[in-house]
């Protein structure tokens, strides 16, 4: 969805993916265009070797932001909510801090550029519990400003964090090299775990198969 | 048949005593003393040679000789062949530096293993075991016969192309190596917040690249600095001292190649000179291993 797909190779698509209107697809986009829009929190925190300030600014400074950069910081921080585990060691490296406040500073990192949707590829998947309720919490929290993509197999986080849910299922196909992704449904959450109106997805929450 | 518990009570405590002459330890012992002398054998050289520089050239070693340029007249030094050999390799670092390392970032960063890249690779593999002499050849072809730099022939500016070819391969490698080491998930993250390639590599990948990258410079600038065969027909000789920024353009003395002059010559003076020299230079190349060791050190830290 924001074109990170881009560095798979051999990597296919068919339809469209409308960003307010545009084909985020279409030839002449330029892929760093909608990487700015679209902010991205990955599976693996992956913060970067640098102090958690810059690893803040650094994002925010390529996309030209010119205002008040530690306020910036501090704002994104707190949005993020890990800004009391470390508004007192800014300048130490970003890789000092645990799994889960090094997922909360990536999740930072993409607020801080300002995007209009944010975009987490199972953000919690290689975080303990405890980690996940405070990124679910900051997801709360988040939600009121951006719009959240949230990819996850936890069935339990997509009703907990999600108002709307799409159940995406992917199958090999005859001739083609791995498997092809499709989507199956979409609606709201509450549709989708309480009355699917797709066999798969029935299947699919109530545990039966995946 | 196996023991049981009792059985094994019943023999009393066992034996587990190291037994000198059993086989297996006498061959044991016997590799083991063998291995030791290759390797004393292998590092004997190594030690030699640096025993015999340090004996025969630190003993020459004053203040004079750097002050004194490599005259032919009594009271002569190695002062201009110094000069001449930070230059010269100032010179092809400044060429290969910036030519080995973007054609490193290419390979790692742009290319996607397509045909080129791998002709690419495989032409730096080639060009690595190249022997030094072949680089000189190839200056003196190609700039110092056709005097295609301002009409000057042998120059310390050819001397620096031709050391600056055969640093080229292995700056290519270790930076195509360094940032192949680096880990996608940074590539990734900064992509991720709407970086351009360009300010991706710029601002991440090769600074957290930049141990193996400078290390590997570092060390092939120790190479450089210490050839010989590409700059006696590119670099030359000279008597005098390097004259201003024209003396890129005119031969230049080199530590190396006052060795090869100087060590042929019948006269016990000129040979000392070179001994002198000689222990120079290898102090100049060491301390620049040491750098590099220093900077991979820095870095870890």
């Amino acid at each position: 969805m924001n074109r990170m797909n881009d560095l798979i190779e051999g990597c296919s698509l068919k339809g469209r993916v409308l960003f307010d209107g545009a084909d985020l697809y279409a030839p002449s986009v330029d892929p760093v265009e909608v990487r700015r829009r679209i902010g991205m929190v990955f599976q693996q925190p992956n913060p970067f070797p640098k102090s958690i300030y810059e690893n803040i600014a650094f994002g925010a400074r390529i996309n030209g932001y010119t205002g008040d950069m530690d306020e910036l910081i501090e704002r994104s921080l707190r949005q993020a909510a890990v800004w009391d585990e470390c508004k007192d060691k800014l300048n130490e490296s970003g890789y000092s801090l645990s799994g889960g406040q090094q997922q909360r500073l990536c999740i930072a990192r993409t607020i801080a550029i300002q995007p209009e949707v944010i975009l987490m590829d199972e953000p919690c998947s290689a975080l303990d519990p405890i980690s996940t309720l405070k990124i679910e919490e900051t997801m709360h929290e988040l939600k009121k400003s951006f719009t959240i993509v949230i990819v996850t197999h936890n069935m339990q986080q997509a009703l907990r964090v999600s108002d709307m849910t799409a159940f995406f299922n992917a199958e090999a196909v005859e001739g083609g090299s791995g498997k092809v992704g499709y989507l199956v449904e979409f609606n709201e959450t509450d549709m989708i775990f309480n009355s699917p109106s797709q066999q798969a997805t029935q299947d699919y929450v109530s545990g039966r198969f995946g | 048949m196996t023991l049981s518990s009792t059985a094994r009570l019943a023999l009393g405590v066992p034996d587990l005593t190291y037994r000198q002459g059993l086989r297996r330890n006498v061959i044991n012992r016997m590799l083991t003393i063998l291995a030791g002398l290759f390797a004393a054998i292998a590092v004997l050289p190594l030690i030699a040679v640096l025993a015999y520089v340090l004996v025969k050239g630190g003993g020459m070693l004053n203040l004079s000789l750097f002050t004194a340029r490599s005259s032919g007249l009594p009271g002569e030094g190695i002062g201009n062949a110094v000069i001449g050999t930070v230059l010269v390799t100032f010179i092809s670092a400044l060429i290969a530096i910036p030519v080995g390392v973007g054609g490193g970032i290419f390979l790692a960063e742009y290319s996607r293993g397509g045909s080129f890249a791998q002709f690419i690779r495989f032409g730096t593999n080639v060009m690595a075991g190249v022997p030094s002499i072949i680089a000189g050849v190839f200056v003196y072809i190609a700039i110092v016969k056709t005097k295609i730099i301002f009409g000057n022939s042998y120059s310390a500016l050819a001397g620096g192309i031709a050391l600056s070819i055969l640093m080229l391969p292995t700056v290519i490698k270790t930076t195509d190596e360094g940032l192949k080491l680096v880990s996608d998930d940074l590539r990734r993250a900064a992509l991720g917040v709407g970086a351009s390639r360009f300010v991706t590599i710029l601002r991440i990948t090769l600074p957290s690249a930049f141990t193996p990258i400078a290390t590997g410079v570092v060390l092939s600038i120790a190479r450089a600095a210490g050839e010989t065969a590409p700059l006696i027909f590119t670099a030359l000789f000279s008597s005098y001292w390097p004259q201003g920024i024209n003396s890129i353009f005119n031969p230049i003395a080199t530590l190396s190649v006052l060795i090869y002059n100087y060590a042929r010559l019948p006269y016990p003076a000129q040979n000392e000179l070179a001994w002198a020299a000689s222990f120079v230079l290898v102090l100049f190349i060491l301390i620049i291993n040491l750098f590099a060791r220093w900077l991979r050190r820095f870095a870890a830290s």
